[in-house]
């Protein structure tokens, strides 16, 4: 494995029920520093099922290893530093009614002072351009700025690794653009599980196509895919 | 982990307590404004489900606190007189009962914790309401007869509707996963490297080579190695196979898996970091399973028992084996660490019995100074349950 | 009626609501347990459970107009309680005056409706004094068990995820009724195990693995923003506590 691997997925196959078919079989790739991906697939092809054992949260055969440490239940602690997450629906993931402290869990776990994580919370809260409703309940706001509250969360602790589960979807066409921007500006490793192409064309350089639990294609060429779904790149 | 740590709620359990206590307590708000009004108890349909799905104590708690809750934010049901108090208690007293059952028994059939616990809880309201109504001098019986009544519609809805959705509890992510199993896979990690040093290797290859050859292992054969560790017995085994044959071989110790695949190097071997309990493999698969030096770390060895029978084909063998004595095996055991301490490898017999209750007929039993083994047949009949795949969706986070 | 109550979270403006959220649930707590406590039978009893559900409604200031709605809500909760009392009557025993049948079938009734009403106003009170995130931050601050603080937490953060995202759905449903009422029971009853609850334990799931993957169940919560004791709070609490052991004092009759 190559030591500027984020990600490294090796022969990794999931199955939800013993003897039924995987959902992720024989899946290999690894992702280095920096670099952006889209997982790119039909739904029910795996590509919630890939993030999910990626962070842990599914049983796998193979081997799994983020920054170097492989993913077991054992690990999870040292694993939650590594890797951020976006879910699909973000009111999963917000858990305190004000936004600038859900932002500021993920600090305030690790010890930081509470002052000196709030502050940190509002400067990353205004960097993805929610700063003016850092004080307000996260609840009532809009999806798009719900999402950047939750996106606030897992990159308030620097982790080299994020994963996003369809982040694109209920987001109106500018809100797309505006989110596709962002994510370009971002440091982070990312694998972005969506099947709008279009979005992801806009800061990815590499896709990865799952097709019923398996990779069909993994390199630079947009194209290729949107011709094999009979779409425009 | 801290040994605190162990006791803690899960964020599963907590999960699910906020999400059907929220639910237990939007029930009755929307059953209202549909005018179902109070008579089929809504906030109870939540709060008993719930019970299928978590632990004893949030369980309980949540059943506890909802009522409470709903009175002090609804004010129904009310605090006086104290309807919530009493619905409180029926509720826990349920929720925590179902719960302690199916934690017991997860393949429990749900009517059958159901049904009584219902009535149970019932009756429970109902003396509640009457020994408070003789405490303030109302007509006692006539409170608590309708108290009585009043139950029923709630009850049999309960029975009709929470049975299909409680069995949505097998088969979930994150199901049911002991904690004590963490530490024992940490235990076994952690000695990993060490294993094999602590074996005389050429001593014991040729011990568990002539020792399947007495068994007749046959070279086409699929076999299961339960518990492989570092993988001696896996490799005894694939030298007596031919390119046709195949072994799984299982571990719950991800270390002892990868000093196993470091080894050897077969593509006759599927390696599986899993729990023979829940393993991802098809029925009938393997002609024998091979339990060597692992059944007293097993917790629980019924439902390995009832596990492995299914992995067998009719008529496939089973070997619950040790190189040494009993006596032997359990004082390492009660020395090795906190983890395995526990581990007793009960007598030959017994484990015998154990296997004939699932559908085995046992045919060697030998329990002496140089061996513990018990091989068994799979007959195949054995308890329903084991036929069941589990049931339910299939990957909630697909 | 849960409009009332919904919209009397944190609607107060008295001297209470000054007081850290924590003692205002305790003290609250500690008064309801009073008023409970106290007899409604003796003349001291009566006295004190009318002075604490009066003391406090008005240290909370609860608006004038929900005094009134609560007023009307515990007549209609309460009052039929007087319809018992025929029946009581009927099958009470003559007290030593000739009234004595009436008087004691009175009892019970008077019983359930002045400790019906003080304790209605006694938790409406609190609910005026709190808002939501007081009401948080005073489950927080309270020494209860960790698993309790942890659900109740849940509870109210998931109930308020439900409300914000559906806002009516019971409304969405009403309106899709046309068949008339059997229809809609059968249809609404039918889709609870099929569509309702399944859709939470989805969701559950999820929670879940967000939960996990910050690391929210391990960590304490209530390590995490800690207050000051406050002189003000203790007195509240003291005063409390008090006026139970007072209650308990008539009720066993320890003072004459």
């Amino acid at each position: 494995m190559s030591v500027a691997a984020v990600l490294a997925f090796d022969r990794v196959t999931v199955r939800y029920e013993p003897g039924s078919r995987p959902v992720l079989e024989g899946v290999s790739f690894t992702l280095d520093r920096g670099e952006r991906a889209a997982l790119v697939g039909l739904n029910g092809s795996g590509k919630t099922t890939l993030l999910m054992a990626a962070v842990g949260l599914a049983g796998h055969e193979g081997l799994i290893l983020v920054d170097g440490i492989p993913v077991r239940r054992r690990t999870a602690g040292q694993l939650r530093q590594k890797t951020g997450f976006l879910f699909n629906v973000p009111e999963d993931q917000i858990l305190f009614p004000i936004a600038r402290e859900d932002a500021a869990f993920g600090l305030l776990r690790r010890g930081v002072e509470r002052t000196e994580a709030y502050r940190r919370a509002e400067s990353m809260l205004a960097e993805l351009g929610v700063g003016e409703v850092a004080g307000q309940p996260a609840l009532h706001l809009s999806h798009g700025q719900k999402q950047r509250v939750a996106l606030a969360g897992a990159l308030v602790t620097g982790p080299p690794l994020l994963l996003l589960d369809e982040p694109s979807a209920g987001l109106d066409p500018p809100g797309r653009l505006s989110l596709a921007r962002l994510l370009g500006r971002l440091d982070a490793a990312m694998l972005v599980a969506t099947h709008d192409l279009d979005f992801a064309a806009r800061f990815c350089r590499r896709f990865i196509v799952l097709a019923e639990g398996r990779i069909s294609y993994d390199g630079p060429d947009a194209s290729v895919v949107s011709q094999a779904w009979g779409t425009e790149a | 982990m801290s040994a605190k740590t162990r006791g803690l709620t899960s964020a599963r359990d907590l999960a699910y307590c906020g999400l059907f206590g929220a639910a237990a307590l939007a029930f009755p708000v929307v059953f209202h404004v549909l005018r179902l009004g109070h008579v089929f108890m809504p906030m109870y349909l939540p709060l008993v489900t719930l019970a299928f799905f978590v632990r004893p104590a949030p369980a309980a708690t949540t059943a506890f606190l909802v009522p409470l809750l709903s009175g002090a934010v609804t004010g129904m049901p009310p605090f006086y007189p104290p309807v919530a108090v009493f619905m409180s208690l029926e509720l826990a007293i349920m929720a925590g009962l179902i719960s302690a059952i199916v934690t017991k028994r997860p393949k429990v059939n749900e009517w059958t914790v159901l049904v009584p616990v219902l009535l149970l809880g019932r009756a429970l309201y109902v003396g509640l309401v009457y020994a408070f109504s003789l405490a303030i001098a109302l007509p006692a019986g006539f409170m608590a007869g309708l108290s009585f009544l009043g139950g029923w519609p709630g009850i049999i809805l309960m029975i009709v509707v929470v049975p299909p959705v409680a069995k949505l509890r097998r088969g979930r992510p994150g199901a049911a996963v002991p904690a004590r199993e963490g530490l024992k896979s940490a235990y076994f990690d952690s000695i990993a490297a060490r294993w094999d040093g602590w074996e005389d290797l050429p001593a014991l290859d040729a011990a568990l080579a002539s020792a399947l050859e007495r068994f007749g292992v046959g070279p086409d054969e699929a076999v299961l190695d339960v518990g492989c560790g570092t993988g001696n017995l896996t490799r005894a085994v694939l030298s007596r196979l031919s390119s046709a044959g195949r072994v799984t071989a299982v571990d719950i110790s991800p270390r002892m898996i990868e000093e196993a695949r470091r080894k050897i190097r077969d593509p006759r071997v599927d390696w599986l970091v899993a729990d023979v309990r829940r393993l991802p493999v098809p029925g009938a698969s393997f002609d024998r399973v091979f339990c060597y030096s692992v059944w007293p770390h097993i917790d629980d060895p019924g439902e390995a028992a009832a596990e492995i029978g299914r992995l067998l084909r009719p008529g496939g063998l089973l070997y619950v084996w040790h190189l040494s004595s009993r006596s032997r095996i359990n004082e390492i055991h009660a020395t090795a660490g906190e983890a395995v301490r526990h581990d007793l490898l009960p007598p030959a017999e017994e484990t015998a019995d154990l296997l004939r209750k699932h559908g085995f007929l046992a045919t060697t039993v030998i329990d002496d100074e140089a061996q513990y083994l018990v091989v068994a047949t799979y007959e195949g009949k054995g308890p329903e349950e084991r036929m069941e795949a589990p049931a339910g969706d299939a990957c909630a986070l697909a | 009626m849960r409009a009332l109550w919904h919209d009397s979270w944190g609607s107060g403006r008295g001297p209470a609501v000054r007081l850290a959220p924590e003692a205002r649930i305790a003290a609250g707590a500690a008064l309801f347990a009073a008023s409970l406590a106290a007899p409604a039978g003796t003349g001291r009893g009566i006295a004190l459970i009318a002075f604490v559900a009066t003391a406090w409604t008005a240290a909370c200031g609860m608006p004038l107009r929900a005094v009134k709605s609560f007023a009307l809500l515990g007549a209609a909760m309460f009052l039929p309680y007087f319809l018992l009392v025929p029946l009581l009557t009927g099958a009470g025993t003559p007290g030593p005056s000739g009234q004595g049948g009436f008087l004691s079938a009175l009892a019970a009734p008077w019983d359930v409706v002045l400790h019906g009403f003080a304790g209605l106003f006694l938790t409406a009170a609190t609910v005026t004094s709190l808002s939501a995130s007081d009401f948080r931050r005073g489950v927080l601050a309270l020494p209860l068990p960790r698993l309790v603080t942890g659900v109740v937490i849940q509870i109210v953060h998931q109930t308020a995820v439900l409300f914000a995202e559906t806002g009516s759905v019971a409304a969405a449903i009403a309106v899709r009724s046309g068949s008339g009422r059997a229809g809609t029971v059968l249809r609404v009853l039918a889709s609870v195990p099929r569509v309702w609850l399944p859709r939470i334990i989805h969701r559950a799931d999820r929670v879940s693995a967000a939960m996990e993957l910050r690391g929210y169940a391990e960590t304490d919560l209530r390590v995490m923003g800690p207050t000051k004791p406050r002189a003000a709070d203790a007195a509240a609490i003291g005063a409390a506590v008090g006026l139970l052991a007072l209650a308990a004092a008539i009720r066993w009759d320890w003072i004459r």
